[in-house]
């Protein structure tokens, strides 16, 4: 009677690994969507359209590779 | 104040995100085969010691796969945010082997691993075994439209420039696809992911037989690594060699930085074995080479010469000069609806990508000095001391993977797997064909430097005009988060690896009826 006891709740307990990597899947999920709600969601990207990324390759104000973390909005 | 711009900030994320990603790549590269191997080995004997290999290197597979999931999908937020412009400019070709690369990956891959694991009690040996080895095809597969992808921006072939949509556009997707540099790049990864998926095999016998513990599963898993890893160790170096050709057709001053070499070598170019590079006094000091071996590599010929640094960058100047003719004929069509470049100009335009390297020196390029022609020019060397060691600890561990593979075949073979020396050679060497991956990705990557698509977009012009302080703070999220992932992927492997093969694996615990075959 235990023994069939144990069993049954062996059986219907997962696997300690199962719940591991469940749980880092979980972390990872919340992880991913803070990081990109907050870094990287629609409101934080460039509007970008050929006549910007004109504006940006052949217009004067480009991105510089010495621009400072100083720099306006930054 | 900080001196750290917009540029570095969002290359050091990206470069941490993919190396951080690329440590789970190559495991689950070569161990899905491992366990398709294996599995047929079952399959073909009978024999259930060899079912037991399979669940228990599947398991820490299992491990592996799960900790890697989705961090690469970190680098798909920063081209939209980071990378805007590099988006658009490139979304054509970019994106559809990256469509094609989330499609494997999450369905085939995706869809076979969860079989994998839990169709161990519902499907037929032969069933699951084609399961395995569909794991193992996804897997790679995915690998070949992410080099695509990323061969692609080393040897931009296969598009025009369309200056109305300001795009990159495909006009062959043949082309892109049968890139040569896609082609070797992928064989040479795939390979390096082979020769870590069987060091990982290797090593972890070996602990066990240190151990005197699960002896027949260690000396099986360290028969099969062994024989494995020794073809794979093999043709990384010889597909290497392939690479190192394709970048001595498309990418000479990137074999030239690597080479440290900084005066055109008569034919046939020596290879620099050993020495000094010397950025400032523009030379290697004590070098010690071995003749014709670069002209061999990069030239498969004894009669063609390897361009040194110097020559390279006198020739960027005078296409730095040529693509200043395309800036201002496309500065007067851009807009203006039907309107065509003059067709004395289109040739001038492949060389588009140099003039807009004044970019970084000043806005209006076309008043450019000859001084600013000059340093731009100059811009195009990459980082020479990074190149020089990297690729010489890479080469160096590539032959040391051969000598230590044929080493643990002989032992194998021999039935000699209890001399300790090279048990403890065998773990300690765990880590190393990672050590060579990354600095494979770091070669490939920061060779291509300046450019983010070679000869043709400078990494700056790519890089989204947002506020350093958010790449920052991003940076130090993405630090945290993948710090945290990385402890617990130590610990679980740590933990299933001292488990060893006697615990029970995952689908074991769900009771299931097997089926009859």
């Amino acid at each position: 009677m235990a023994l069939n006891s144990l069993r049954a709740n062996v059986a219907t307990r997962p696997h300690p690994l199962v719940r591991e990597i469940g749980l880092v899947l979980a972390f990872k999920l919340v992880a991913l969507f803070f990081l990109y709600t907050f870094f990287f969601g629609p409101s934080h990207r460039v509007d970008v359209t050929p006549d910007g990324v004109h504006a940006a390759v052949f217009g004067p104000h480009t991105t510089s590779p010495a621009d400072p973390l100083t720099r306006p909005g930054g | 104040m900080h001196e750290i711009d917009i540029v570095t900030l969002s290359r050091l994320q990206f470069a941490l995100t993919a190396l951080y990603h690329f440590l789970f790549v190559p495991l689950t590269l070569g161990l899905s085969i491992l366990l398709a191997i294996m599995e047929t080995v079952y399959v073909m004997t009978g024999r259930t010691i060899w079912r037991d290999m399979v669940k228990f290197w599947g398991t820490l597979f299992g491990i592996n796969f799960a900790m890697g999931v989705a961090t690469g999908i970190t680098m798909e937020f920063q081209f939209g945010t980071n990378w805007a412009y590099y988006s658009h400019y490139v979304g054509d070709v970019f994106g559809v082997p990256l469509a094609i690369e989330g499609l494997m990956a999450f369905f085939l891959e995706g869809t076979f691993v969860g079989l994998f694991f839990f169709g161990w009690d519902r499907m037929s040996k032969r069933a699951h075994m084609v399961v395995t080895w569909l794991v193992a095809i996804g897997s790679n597969l995915s690998a070949l439209w992410i080099l695509v992808a990323n061969a692609w921006m080393q040897n931009p072939v296969g598009t025009t420039f369309n200056p109305q949509t300001m795009r990159m556009e495909v006009s062959s997707f043949f082309d892109v696809l049968f890139n040569p540099v896609a082609q070797a790049k992928f064989v040479h990864t795939v390979s390096a992911g082979y020769v870590t998926g069987a060091m990982f095999m290797l090593s972890i016998g070996a602990y066990y037989l240190l151990r005197g513990r699960h002896t027949e599963i260690a000396r099986r898993s360290i028969t099969v690594a062994a024989s494995f890893g020794l073809a794979s160790a093999l043709s990384v170096v010889v597909l290497g060699d392939e690479s190192g050709y394709t970048a001595g057709q498309d990418q000479k001053m990137k074999i030239a930085a690597i080479e440290s070499m900084w005066e055109t070598e008569p034919a046939p170019a020596p290879f620099t074995l050993i020495g000094i590079p010397d950025s400032k006094a523009q030379t290697t000091h004590y070098a010690v080479q071995i003749p014709w071996a670069l002209g061999l590599i990069a030239t498969r010929s004894l009669n063609l010469p390897v361009e040194g640094i110097k020559d390279l960058v006198t020739q960027a100047e005078g296409r730095i000069r040529n693509g200043l003719v395309a800036y201002r004929a496309l500065a007067k069509v851009q807009g203006k609806a039907g309107a065509t470049l003059p067709h004395e100009v289109e040739p001038a335009t492949r060389d588009l990508g140099y003039a807009l390297l004044l970019k970084g020196i000043r806005p209006d390029i076309e008043n450019a000095t000859d001084a600013e022609i000059h340093e731009a020019a100059m811009s195009t060397i990459p980082n020479v001391g990074v190149l020089f060691w990297g690729f010489r600890f890479m080469v160096g561990l590539g032959f040391y993977f051969i000598a230590l593979f044929a080493l643990a075949f002989y032992l194998s073979s021999w039935r000699r797997l209890d001399r300790k020396w090279f048990l403890r050679a065998a773990l300690l060497s765990l880590p190393l064909p990672w050590v060579a991956a990354e600095l494979g990705w770091i070669v490939a990557e920061y060779g291509r430097q300046p450019w983010i698509i070679d000869g043709v977009l400078p990494t700056f012009l790519g890089v989204s005009d947002v506020p350093a302080s958010n790449v920052l703070l991003s940076l130090a999220g993405f630090v945290l988060f993948y710090s945290t992932l990385a402890a617990v992927d130590l610990y679980l492997m740590i933990k299933y690896v001292r488990l060893g093969p006697d615990a029970p694996t995952p689908n074991a615990i769900l009771h299931v009826p097997a089926r009859a075959d």
